[in-house]
């Protein structure tokens, strides 16, 4: 991932925050995950399924009016699960999400149409927005917006272990799920590992040192975190073997379809089935 | 260069979980078969170690920092299969939790920096490295590995990126990624070429450099089981055959040239594949009957009405048999909410 | 070694360690451990503690020596998963490290780790979760995730994941390094209760203010020995300076300044009586 930064912080200090931003982030939505509403009183399949599918439509859809339908829901959903609308709505589409309309500038320019706003008008050249242009603009940014909306809908309703455990119902492999499981726990273990590398650094660094001496030092910090993860590793495999694990990874399903769930699972169905055939039959444009 | 969901079509996005499905198949057995029951921690904790890899800043010259990828790392320490799951599961958590990457492009992104990535560093470390390595070769090796895989996966993912609006645009609307091969390119080349790529190549050499001096038991054979059984085997030296191939043959002429027009997109996919599929010219005016124009083979050409007209029958009933089971879920909810009322 | 044991469940015979080949942990290591009581292992970090413990817990296999546990010879039980299992099922390690004891999602699953793999029916599954998480008074925590836990939070997780299986001997690796004086005390106290319910308890430390709360016999690891430098109970061991000294357990400093030593005894002793 491209994710240059301009301000001229160093790469510890920006290191730094990166790592608590995601702390913090996860911690936030285990959280939320926590108050009651709607998608959280879901069994978890439900919710995976529903929200898959409607990745699925806005990912098909060609028309605006669809995605939007598809945001409408999402927002809806958010509402009834007591998200706040406003910090739901500013996560959804600030980030990735502005990003690419940042990205989709240029384009605006460069797809061809019927203009309707001219900038630089001088044969060969003409820089002008069309409406083919402005529509397509509308178009990918709703749909990337829609869809990390949606993802996140799902990790702000549905705690982690929850969602493991409606994985591991889904016939999704235990071993994969068990994985899944243990790397997210491992992630906050080397995080922290990693933060206190970098903070012992930004405590002992007193002037500014060169940036082959920097990717040096990354570099090693990085080797310490490798060598962490091999002990850690073979650690865990005993712990793993000492309370009588020998490779087969067994779990106890606690999950009861209710009609409540049934009833979200078809309206999903119905929705996401009727809005691709909707999309399919509208007029362009 | 983590693809977000909404740049690339649902038909890309299945071609490329289908490409990274055999890949995974094949890890998943090849480390169950070597780690037995080692397997699930040690992939977990070195899946976590990716994720982590990704959140640091490396500097790079010129005062700016960026962030590496780790796989090709990974790959030299435990094997490029187990690289290929440890680096997936890394990616598989990114795109659920923290919106870095798109859950449609989940398989795109895997195939380029978690199949392709570490495959091809691993091929040309081992190639470079030799048999019995100094630390000062092995650490170059590294470092030149992890240089060229990382831009083996930007150049896969400008790629994927920049063949969007050659299929997939209707009366010169965008429906996906808008720009063509023409900027995705060198977009993508020139920042893996000079920032990114120099970060890769940094962090993966020192950090192979620290291994080597302090913990060289890691590098001999029969660690972790790694030995040959876990080396890249006739699957991965076929991918990072066809890969290498595919770079000396991307056209260099291609880069810098031209506008993102999607004609010249398409004329470019004419100069390079020889002929332009012959459903696709026809796509702008069959899309309006097909329920999933994305799904219209190409190949099928004229022939495609059968297929739409079977998705949207199925689609139909779809909608009619869940309208009939919400109908039915909604009574029994309904009901049983009175009976609770009347018993107490 | 004037200690008379009723009826021996552990027996180490000779038992030699040696990591990579290189490092020697243990070197010739004999010592019995009788049902029901509670052993406190003192040794300086290296002195191979960790290690006796994953050898007594069958995790690995000693270079020489014989390790027998429940009159039966377990000396190669690593190569054979049944027979593992069921040792596991009746001795449980802490390890030192609860990050790597913890490793579920939520608490309430890493306690039903061990028994699920035991293939134990759900209901068996629950009831022993909910008791151990009773025991260690840590049921307000079943739904949290390992990284929302405080040190001692953690530490008591991480010995009811080890009860959950109703072991008969319980192994406890460092079970209060690194924590903070009151969960300290906590902890103490509860493994206390544990040892008051006759459970078979060998804890391994270097903390002696913990040693009379935890255990009434104590066996010594030299510094530099690999292998046992005393046995006998524990208020004899605690009174012999010279030999804590040896075993690297104190510091000088504490041998010149006596009064300090006891007076940091009185009040643990005080401490874990309130």
């Amino acid at each position: 991932m491209l994710r240059l930064t301009l301000r001229r912080r160093d790469f510890v200090g920006r290191s730094l925050s990166g790592m608590t931003g995601v702390l913090e982030r996860a911690l936030y939505s285990e959280e939320e995950a926590r108050q009651p509403g709607l998608l959280q009183s879901m069994d978890p399949r439900v919710k995976i399924v529903a929200v898959l599918l409607l990745i699925l439509t806005a990912a098909l859809a060609h028309h605006l009016i669809t995605v939007g339908v598809v945001y409408g829901l999402v927002l809806l959903l958010a509402y009834f699960s007591n998200l706040s609308l406003s910090s739901f709505a500013k996560r959804g589409w600030l980030g990735i999400t502005l990003f690419s309309a940042a990205v989709f500038v240029p384009a605006l320019f460069l797809l061809p149409g019927h203009p309707l706003l001219v900038l630089l008008e001088g044969p060969p050249i003409r820089l002008a927005i069309t409406d083919a242009s402005l529509y397509s603009a509308a178009l990918f940014v709703g749909r990337v917006g829609t869809s990390v909306s949606l993802a996140l809908l799902l990790v702000s309703t549905t705690r982690w272990a929850d969602q493991l455990r409606g994985m591991g119902r889904l016939r999704v492999p235990e071993v994969f799920v068990v994985v899944l499981g243990m790397t997210y726990r491992y992630i906050f273990l080397l995080l922290r590992a990693a933060s206190n590398l970098f903070l012992a650094r930004a405590s002992r660094t007193v002037s500014a040192t060169s940036g082959a001496e920097q990717r040096r030092w990354a570099g090693s910090a990085v080797g310490v975190l490798v060598k962490r993860s091999v002990k850690l590793s073979a650690d865990v495999h005993l712990a793993m073997q000492a309370r009588g694990f020998s490779g087969t990874i067994r779990t106890l399903d606690e999950y009861i379809m209710r009609d409540e769930d049934w009833l979200m699972l078809f309206l999903t169905a119905f929705a996401v089935a009727g809005l691709i055939l909707l999309d399919g039959r509208l007029p362009w444009g | 260069m983590h693809i977000p969901d909404g740049y690339l079509s649902p038909a890309t996005a299945v071609v490329m979980y289908g490409a990274a499905a055999p890949f995974w198949y094949q890890a998943v057995g090849k480390v169950k078969e070597v780690l037995k029951s080692r397997a699930a921690p040690f992939v977990a904790v070195f899946a976590a170690f990716c994720f982590v890899i990704q959140m640091l800043n490396i500097p790079v010259p010129g005062g700016t920092t960026a962030h590496a990828v780790g796989s090709v790392l990974m790959a030299i320490v435990l094997g490029p299969w187990a690289a290929v799951i440890g680096g997936s599961t890394a990616l598989i958590i990114q795109a659920f939790f923290f919106g870095d990457g798109g859950i449609t492009a989940i398989g795109a992104n895997c195939f380029n920096m978690a199949i392709a990535m570490p495959f091809v560093g691993y091929a040309v470390y081992r190639l470079l490295a030799g048999r019995l390595p100094s630390v000062r070769r092995r650490t170059i090796a590294a470092a030149i590995g992890a240089y060229i895989g990382v831009n083996v996966a930007a150049l896969l993912t400008a790629l994927e990126l920049g063949l969007q609006p050659v299929f997939w645009s209707e009366g010169g609307k965008a429906l996906y990624n808008p720009y063509g091969l023409g900027v995705t390119i060198p977009a993508m080349m020139t920042v893996h070429l000079t920032i990114i790529g120099i970060a890769e190549a940094a962090v993966t050499g020192a950090a192979i450099a620290y291994l080597a001096r302090r913990h060289s038991e890691i590098f001999e054979d029969g660690w972790a089981a790694k030995g040959k059984s876990l080396a890249l085997g006739k699957m991965g030296w076929a991918l990072v055959g066809i890969l290498g191939a595919l770079v000396i043959a991307t056209p260099l002429g291609l880069i810098g040239t031209g506008s993102a027009d999607f004609e010249w997109a398409a004329e470019q996919l004419k100069g390079m594949v020889g002929y332009v599929p012959s459903g696709l010219s026809s796509m702008g005016t069959v899309w309006r009957f097909a329920p999933l124009p994305d799904y219209t083979l190409p190949t099928l050409g004229a022939n495609s009405g059968f297929l739409e007209q079977s998705l949207a029958y199925i689609l139909s009933a779809v909608v009619g048999v869940s309208l009939l089971f919400v109908v039915f879920f909604a009574t029994r909810i309904i009901l049983n909410r009175r009976a609770n009322r009347n018993a107490t | 070694m004037g200690i008379d044991i009723q009826s021996v469940i552990m027996r180490l015979i000779d038992v030699s360690y040696s990591y990579a080949g290189r490092y020697p942990a243990l070197m010739d290591v004999n010592l019995s451990i009788g049902d029901g009581e509670q052993v406190v292992i003192l040794g300086a970090n290296g002195s191979g503690k960790s290690t006796l413990l994953k050898i007594m817990d069958g995790l690995i296999r000693p270079d020489s020596g014989r390790l027998e546990a429940f009159d039966e010879d377990v000396t190669t039980i690593v190569d054979d998963p049944a027979r593992s299992r069921d040792l596991h099922r009746r001795v449980g390690l802490v390890f030192q490290d609860p990050d790597v004891q913890l490793f579920s999602p939520t608490v309430w699953d890493d306690v039903a780790f061990g028994p699920l793999q035991m293939g134990w029916p759900p209901e068996d599954v629950r009831r022993h979760v909910s008791e151990a998480l009773e025991t260690m008074e840590i049921t307000h925590l079943a739904q949290r995730a390992p990284y929302e836990l405080s040190g001692g939070e953690k530490k008591r997780a991480a010995i009811a994941t080890a009860l959950s299986l109703d072991p008969d001997v319980l192994l406890l690796d460092e079970p209060t390094a690194s924590l903070d004086p009151r969960s300290k005390a906590v902890l103490v106290d509860l493994i206390a209760r544990l040892g008051q319910e006759k459970k078979t308890i060998v804890t391994a430390t270097q903390e002696l203010e913990i040693v009379e709360a935890v255990g009434s016999r104590a066996i010594v690891f030299g510094d530099s020995e690999h292998h046992p430098i005393a046995d006998g109970l524990v208020w004899e061991i605690l009174q012999d300076t010279e030999l804590l000294l040896s075993a690297n357990l104190i510091h000088e400093h504490l041998h010149y300044h006596g009064p300090i030593r006891h007076i940091h005894r009185h009040e643990t002793a005080g401490g874990h009586h309130s």
